[in-house]
């Protein structure tokens, strides 16, 4: 009997049967050749497309169960070996989980999405204390200085001309925030920056500027100050230019000169007279935070702008001795009344410089604690007890500030106005601060980070695109890779998250209301410890000079190149080298 | 008897069919047509039956020329006791009945 003709749709089903068949999961293709194996029994053609259909419908379901099946198969396993042992002598293979493997660098990719990882990140691996810090943020003020240009937004300008202090345009950045909103005149005063290491004591502020700052707030002594540093500046610049003297216990021969400047006694008797005696902090700290608000501006962005003035404190110390001195004299010769004014002069004085927010009451400390003991004597002396009592009870008061600040020294990020404290060379016992453990993760956490990254991917790419050539070539090497493909993917995890727990107190320090101190550590906070030293080698190679860094790097690859194609070539002319 | 397997009433269709001739081996288009069961039904069926080494599957010998050896089926022992079991239990639940009798 002849086989009966098949019809169009039985013919189509066979075609698509095979190519079901074709497509089907290798650990169940038995069953798809079983699916397919019945066809031919089918005679009539609705039941053959019923068929078909039916197969096309449990292919899905097997590739969907073969494909969450594979997620817990490790990378380079092909699925054969899925559900049986390895066969013997089959050689080293990664154990972890791709779907695992996924996660785990997902979760590493959503948390370097985070800006204040990517911002702990750069602060670490840019931040210098070689000067290099201002190569992270060069981009974003630039971008920041555009934005000032299209909408002049005064408090933005003033945040910049604070910001590029070392900028010869800096001053017109303030000009224009001040033409725009005259009560940032203040600014002016954070712009005269005495820099201590500069020896020619170059004072950035005009006579007019100081002049208009005078007019501003003529309630602020710290104003006239700027009159009696420059009139003291010619004597001092004459002095510090001369062989070193330490002048801490004795009273430079400066100061004596300057002593006998009628102009100079006036400038600083207005310093000592004045109601108050202020540095702007609080506004440069307000002025920060709304800028950094409006602009989302982090800690590190925004360090530059917290310097305040640092004002001459040789001045105010040369007058204090003055005061000091014609005081003792009055003293001595039995004129209390004289005395007492003198000395009640410097007290003065530190009471209203005490009340300044942030370092007032350190420096005042300093300066009131010296001269209370005379204050009271003289008081005792002239017969004023009351005073007197009030005066001890103000010595006791100086004193117990320099004990606070002398604790509170020890609870801060260890960081200098003048350049930075190295603790691992402090001498004596010394107890890690939070900032320096903090710093310490931090630093290890972008080490692993560095590490591991660049680890995983080549590990996850020799084991799972390209385990056999991977395992020809490296040998009995390929166990290092597949330890790799098993351990860099969770310890670059860890590491992230280990980077997003130490950095994030110090995140967001101007959202938080934080204090200047507090700002300026969580800017250092990546540097409060030494750098590690890949992190320092990237910097001194990189920053210092590309050429050399990219010319090692070539090397470095090259050299691994010629390793591995030796290897393939030598594997070539030895075919049964068993592996 | 091992791990629970949801029992549907395709599934309880399937075994009757099994238990019909327990020790014949059965072609899969044949159950299909005793079961009423779609392809894609009844071999999900069976494959959770074979993993759970209640139904033991093979090959049969080639026979016809141009036509592929199709794939045969029959109840272990162990399937067949469980079948068995899980039959009166429906039976007694009346959650299923035989589509013919004799079952």
């Amino acid at each position: 009997m002849p086989a009966p003709s098949l019809s169009l749709s039985q013919r189509f089903s066979a075609v698509l049967a095979r190519k079901i068949v074709a497509l089907w999961p290798n650990d169940t293709k038995e069953w798809g050749r079983a699916f397919e194996a019945e066809l031919p029994e089918i005679t009539t053609p609705l039941d053959s497309v019923r068929w078909v259909l039916g197969g096309a419908i449990l292919l899905a379901k097997e590739s969907l169960r073969s494909f969450m099946k594979s997620l817990w198969r490790p990378l380079g396993v092909p699925a054969s070996d899925a559900s049986s042992s390895l066969p013997k002598g089959s050689g080293p293979r990664p154990r972890l989980p791709r779907v695992l493997a996924g996660i785990f660098l997902l979760a590493s990719l959503a948390m370097f999405c985070l800006p204040e990882v990517r911002a702990s990140l750069a602060s670490s691996v840019l931040f210098s204390r070689m000067g290099v810090r201002e190569y992270a943020h060069q981009g974003k003020i630039q971008k920041l200085l555009a934005e000032a240009r299209t909408n002049h937004d005064p408090q933005l300008l003033a945040f910049l001309s604070l910001v590029l202090y070392y900028d010869a345009d800096h001053f017109q950045l303030a000009d224009k925030a001040i033409r725009r909103d005259p009560s940032l005149t203040w600014i002016d005063h954070s712009e005269a920056w005495w820099n201590s290491r500069d020896r020619d004591r170059r004072h950035f502020l005009s006579d007019e500027r100081i002049e208009r700052l005078q007019k501003f707030d003529p309630q602020n002594g710290a104003l006239y100050l700027l009159t009696a540093e420059v009139i003291s500046h010619p004597a001092k610049a004459a002095y510090f230019a001369g062989p070193y003297r330490s002048a801490l216990n004795e009273t430079a021969s400066w100061e004596l000169d300057v002593a006998k400047d009628p102009a100079w006694l006036a400038a600083m008797d207005r310093v000592f007279s004045a109601p108050e005696f202020h540095d702007y902090s609080a506004k440069q700290l307000a002025l920060v935070r709304q800028v950094s608000e409006r602009y989302r501006l982090s800690a590190a962005d925004v360090t530059d702008a917290l310097f305040a003035h640092f004002w001459d404190n040789g001045n105010i110390k040369a007058y204090c001795h003055f005061l000091t001195e014609r005081g003792d004299e009055a003293a001595q010769n039995g004129k209390w009344a004289a005395a007492v004014q003198n000395y009640e002069k410097i007290e003065k004085f530190a009471e209203k410089w005490a009340k300044e927010e942030e370092s007032g009451p350190w420096f005042a400390a300093d300066f009131g604690s010296k001269v209370s003991p005379k204050l009271q004597a003289a008081l005792e002396a002239s017969g004023r007890s009351t005073e007197a009592q009030i005066a001890a009870a103000h010595s006791v008061r100086w004193n117990e500030i320099i004990t606070a600040r002398q604790l509170k020294m020890r609870q801060r990020a260890p960081f200098s106005w003048t350049g930075p404290v190295d603790a691992w060379h402090a001498s004596g016992p010394n107890l890690w601060l939070r900032t320096e453990w903090a710093g310490l993760l931090i630093n290890l956490a972008v080490l692993l980070i560095l590490a591991a990254l660049p680890l995983t991917i080549a590990a996850l790419f020799s084991a799972g695109l390209a385990p056999s050539f991977s395992r020809r070539i490296l040998g009995r090497f390929y166990r290092v890779v597949c330890w790799a493909a098993d351990a860099a993917p969770t310890v670059l995890l860890c590491s992230f998250a280990l980077l997003l727990v130490a950095y994030h107190p110090y995140a967001s320090p101007l959202q938080n209301g934080a204090s200047r101190e507090d700002i300026v550590a969580a800017a250092m906070v990546t540097g409060t410890l030494p750098r590690p030293v890949g992190i320092l080698v990237f910097n001194l190679l990189y920053m210092r000079s590309r050429y050399y860094f990219w010319l090692g790097l070539t090397a470095v690859l090259s050299v691994v190149v010629l390793v591995l194609l030796y290897r393939m070539a030598s594997k070539r002319r030895i075919p049964n080298q068993n592996i | 008897m091992g791990l629970r397997l949801r029992i549907s009433p395709q599934t309880l269709s399937l075994l009757d069919a099994l238990l019909t001739h327990a020790m014949r081996w059965h072609h899969g288009y044949a159950l299909s047509q005793q079961t009423g069961l779609a392809s894609g039904t009844l071999y999900p069926i069976l494959m959770r039956l074979e993993k759970r080494k209640w139904l033991e599957t093979r090959w049969e010998d080639p026979g016809v020329a141009g036509r592929p050896p199709r794939h045969l089926y029959r109840l272990t022992s162990d399937g067949r006791e469980w079948a068995r079991e899980e039959m009166q239990d429906a039976r007694a639940r009346k959650v299923w009945k035989p589509a013919h009798a004799g079952a």
